[in-house]
């Protein structure tokens, strides 16, 4: 501690200490020709490189270094200004294209998402390969002990047959805090809401995109409460999504019937 | 004198000029010359390892510097022992006596 303390007095006052050690050594060199001349032994060695193995102690040379790196870039640049102009322009157009292709793709992929750049996505590896999909409940144990993350969302699609005509239809389940974490906003009725759609004993329910709504269910105000039939199960209609556009998801997979019956949740999306 | 410098064992030219600090203050040079009168004329401190040398000893704490004024009234910077200076001499040599015992002990077997 001492030491550290030492070394910054020596940065903080080095030209006198530089200073000190040049009249030292200048003194030394004095004394030991005086010995030469009456016929002593003496070695002049080079007093500049002398004093710098000295310095070198202190342990700052790596900043002496570093600073004539950077003057030495600096000559170099300014001195040939068609070079730098051009390796500015190149780093610049190639930086700001990658930065502007990725926030453009971010914003396509989740348009909504508050906050794109928080989002991870989480796959399973195992030693017999990888799937895009993760079990109930291994999703729960997740939600429920992962310290890293804010949330844990899921979502996953499938076709289903929807009504009493038994039409096939592409639904999308998504936990109930969904629409907290990734956005959305509805133009009728109300979005999933954690507090009520993922308490025990609550009621499976959905959400419509505007274009189903209008189209299945005689109009965007009537679709609101109404009772709907997907895969046999009744569901309650409790809003109506902007727009007509659904998330990218996974793959439809065995999992998504167990997690929809755990989630109590849907949202309807366009008839396949 | 045929070898009139002989080699100072490495690791032994601090121990050396605390040793030498020990009785009082003294300059550079004086240091470089007291080494030299001592071994009678055998060691020799070159300034490139001297200096060197008392640096780090004031980075460590072990000596302290002070310019004053020679007989000839030139300023001349000399360094004295401090307290953690003394206690380093005697944990060196206490070890080089150490080390020293181990050697002899290996030649006396050969």
């Amino acid at each position: 501690m001492m030491e550290l303390l030492r070394r910054i007095w020596y940065l903080l006052n080095r030209r006198r200490f530089e200073r000190d050690m040049a009249d030292e050594m200048a003194y030394h060199r004095e004394l030991s020709s005086q010995m030469t001349s009456a016929g002593g032994f003496s070695n002049f060695g080079s007093a500049l490189r002398l004093r710098e193995d000295a310095r070198e102690i202190w342990g700052w040379t790596w900043l002496d270094r570093l600073w004539q790196d950077l003057a030495y870039g600096w000559r170099v640049l300014r001195n040939s200004p068609g070079f730098t102009l051009t390796a500015m322009l190149i780093l610049a157009v190639g930086i700001g294209m990658t930065l502007t292709a990725f926030r453009l793709s971010l914003r396509m992929s989740l348009p909504s998402a508050p906050h794109p750049d928080t989002l991870v996505h989480v796959e399973p590896y195992s030693p017999a390969g990888h799937s895009s999909t993760i079990a109930w409940p291994a999703l729960q144990f997740f939600a429920a002990h992962a310290r890293s993350f804010h949330s844990v969302v899921a979502e996953t699609h499938a076709s289903a047959i929807f009504g009493e005509a038994n039409e096939r239809v592409r639904v999308e389940f998504v936990t109930a805090n969904y629409f907290t974490e990734m956005g959305g906003r509805a133009v009728r009725g109300r979005l999933l809401v954690p507090a009520i759609d993922e308490a025990p004993g609550a009621d499976a329910v959905a959400l419509l995109n505007q274009h189903f709504g209008e189209r299945r269910l005689g109009g965007e105000a009537s679709a609101i409460g109404q009772t709907v039939r997907v895969n046999g199960m009744a569901v309650r209609v409790i809003g109506i999504l902007e727009g007509d556009a659904i998330p990218p998801s996974g793959c439809p997979s065995r999992n998504s019937l167990t997690l929809c019956k755990a989630a109590r949740c849907f949202r309807i999306g366009m008839g396949a | 004198m045929p070898d009139a410098k002989a080699e100072l064992v490495p690791g032994t030219l601090i121990m050396l000029i605390l040793r030498v600090l020990e009785p009082g203050a003294m300059h550079g040079y004086a240091i470089a010359q007291r080494i030299r009168q001592l071994s009678g004329d055998a060691l020799r401190v070159e300034e490139g390892s001297l200096y060197p040398a008392l640096q780090k000893m004031l980075l460590k704490g072990w000596v302290r510097a002070d310019w004053g004024i020679s007989d000839t009234g030139r300023r001349v910077r000399s360094y004295r022992l401090t307290a953690a200076g003394r206690k380093q001499l005697q944990a060196e040599l206490a070890e080089y006596k150490h080390v020293n015992q181990a050697i002899q002990a290996v030649l006396k077997l050969a």
